[in-house]
């Protein structure tokens, strides 16, 4: 019958229109993302087609496939609910911006964050690359937030800032700082930022296990116990401490503005190279 | 209607080759790689039919199946694009290599004649975690930047079981399992954390200039079991080993580490500046 060649184109652009309209979801009940869908809005209410994803709504996020921003200006996610977990899974957020050099230099530079949230708590994020953003890699304020495995290169600005822990990241040649948090940092690696390597921006911090070289600032620094850190050949002290801290079993060497450093009093420094 | 049986068997082959030639996507858009697969080519554009399996192209790959290389010369997986992770998903990547004898091991046999990976990458922000390498040359040689490895076990290996290096000393391996390769279990410029190196025909694990080494465990080594050269060696475990349990090339600080019986001495600092505090045995 004639008319059905007719319905058929219409019925088949109905259904593409209702799939771009509405998230896809992963048979585990995950919401996912890639970059036709970012295109298409949509992916939680309020969400506008196009950057930045805006994710209004609690729940599990899981990427599948590479998001692309088309300029420095622009995030990649936007996050406006509480207890939000994104998977990047294994992909990346992936920007215009080069960094290079040493000093690290980067352009262009913009307002754009691979992932970003102002005031919402308990976000999760791990498990792929933010590459290439005009600002930072990932900027979240709020509190109880867990960065995990995420590899935060070539970023305008810092690779990483972040209210909570931030565990097995990568955060290297960054316009910035390598990792910003006043919580826990461990096991990361921070190498050949513009500025800090890993920076403790609150009291009461713990840095253990990170490996923090070639910065342009100090290597790893702020009021925190700091505990197994290695730092090489910083511009300025390898592992600088605000007292009161605690600085066991680090090893500095090679940094152009001192080793290992405390400032003020009541600070602990036992078992590091350089002694004691 | 009733289609003749010859074109309906060549339009199913066609079908078959089709599915071949096309990479299979899990349902979170991860590309999935088996031994089919590999075999079949195309997993990404330019990849031939058969190993090396060449993965040209950003994104997120995860095996659905073990892959048997059976060529003692042939890489498995090869990695040409930045920004690329591989999920081995409890999979295994299986050469025709045995390795025996030991602990420490002796010998592989047959014995390859060039060079060949588990994973090969000489690109930047390359991870690979979660999965068994067994029998190949190398286990895994990542060369690039910002190069990760993770939860995995490279066993009976002819030359190291995991290789991390890097130019600037950002990679890492975390939570690895490399035992029983003829050479060196661990070797990394960067952060090796969390992991074992049991059994090796060299070191266990070796931190080149300008890293850590935290919280490993080398034992029946043939040579030293951690040694690490200007670094942070702290919490470790290392014995039975041929050589020093616990060598660190100076300024290193070595904390908190436990050695003995070790043939070459337990642990052993050379040149000034290094810092030894907390160990046993002492200081």
């Amino acid at each position: 019958m004639t008319t059905s060649n007719i319905q058929s184109p219409r019925m088949a652009l109905l259904a593409a229109v209702i799939a771009l309209a509405f998230p896809l979801y992963a048979v585990d009940g995950v919401v996912l993302i890639n970059q036709s869908a970012a295109l298409a809005g949509n992916i939680t209410p309020g969400d506008a087609p196009g950057f930045p994803v805006t994710i209004s709504v609690s729940g599990s996020y899981r990427l599948s496939g590479n998001l692309t921003v088309p300029d420095a200006n622009t995030s990649g996610i936007l996050i406006t609910a509480e207890d939000v977990a994104i998977d990047l899974n294994g992909f990346s957020i992936l920007g215009s911006t080069v960094c290079s050099g040493f000093p690290t230099s980067c352009s262009p530079t913009g307002s754009g964050h691979g992932i970003t949230g102002g005031g919402v708590s308990n976000i999760s994020v791990f498990n792929g690359d933010i590459r290439g953003m005009g600002a930072r890699g990932i900027y979240i304020f709020g509190f109880g937030h867990r960065i995990k495995e995420i590899r935060a290169v070539s970023n305008g600005s810092d690779g990483i800032l972040a209210f909570g822990i931030v565990q097995s990241c990568i955060a290297n040649f960054n316009g910035g700082s390598g990792i910003l948090t006043p919580g826990l940092a461990i096991d990361n690696v921070a190498i050949a930022n513009r500025l800090e390597g890993i920076e403790f921006i609150n009291q009461s911090g713990v840095g253990v296990n990170n490996l923090a070289i070639s910065n342009g600032g100090n290597g790893i620094s702020g009021e925190a116990t700091l505990n197994g850190n290695y730092a090489l050949g910083n511009k300025q002290i390898g592992i600088s401490a605000v007292c009161p801290s605690s600085v066991v079993s680090n090893t500095a060497v090679n940094n152009v503005g001192g080793d290992i450093f405390t400032a003020g009093s009541g600070c602990t420094r036992a078992s590091n190279a350089p002694a004691p | 209607m009733k289609l003749p049986n010859i074109p309906t068997r060549r339009m199913a082959s066609l079908a078959i080759l089709a599915a071949l030639a096309v990479p299979l996507y899990a349902v979170d858009g991860v590309v999935l790689i088996n031994q089919s697969a590999a075999l079949a080519g195309n997993v990404t554009p330019g990849d031939s039919p058969g190993f090396p399996v060449t993965i040209s192209v950003s994104g997120s790959y995860r095996l659905s199946g073990n892959l048997t290389v059976n060529d003692a010369n042939t890489t498995a997986i090869r990695i040409a694009a930045d920004d690329v992770t591989i999920d081995l998903n409890g999979f295994s990547i299986i050469g025709p290599i045995v390795c025996s004898g030991g602990p420490p091991v002796t010998s592989c046999s047959p014995t390859p004649t060039g060079s060949a990976a588990g994973i090969f990458s000489d690109k930047s922000n390359s991870t690979v975690f979660n999965g068994t390498i067994r029998g190949m040359p190398d286990g895994i040689l990542l060369f690039g930047e910002h190069s990760r490895a993770e939860r995995i076990h490279a066993i009976g290996n002819v030359n190291s079981g995991i290789t991390a290096q890097s130019s600037s000393n950002s990679s890492s391996v975390v939570s690895c399992a490399a035992g029983n390769n003829l050479h060196d279990g661990i070797v990394v410029n960067g952060l090796a954390i969390g992991s074992t190196a049991n059994g090796n025909g060299g070191r266990g694990i070796f931190t080149n200039t300008g890293g850590a080494a935290i919280n490993n465990i080398a034992n029946f080594n043939k040579r030293d079991g951690i040694v690490g050269v200007s670094a942070t060696i702290s919490g470790n475990a290392a014995s039975e080993n041929g050589g020093t349990g616990i060598t660190g090339g100076c300024p290193s600080a070595l904390v908190s580490n436990t050695a003995f019986g070790n043939s070459g001495g337990d642990i052993f600092t050379s040149g000034s500046g290094c810092t030894r505090a907390s160990n046993a045995p002492q200081p």
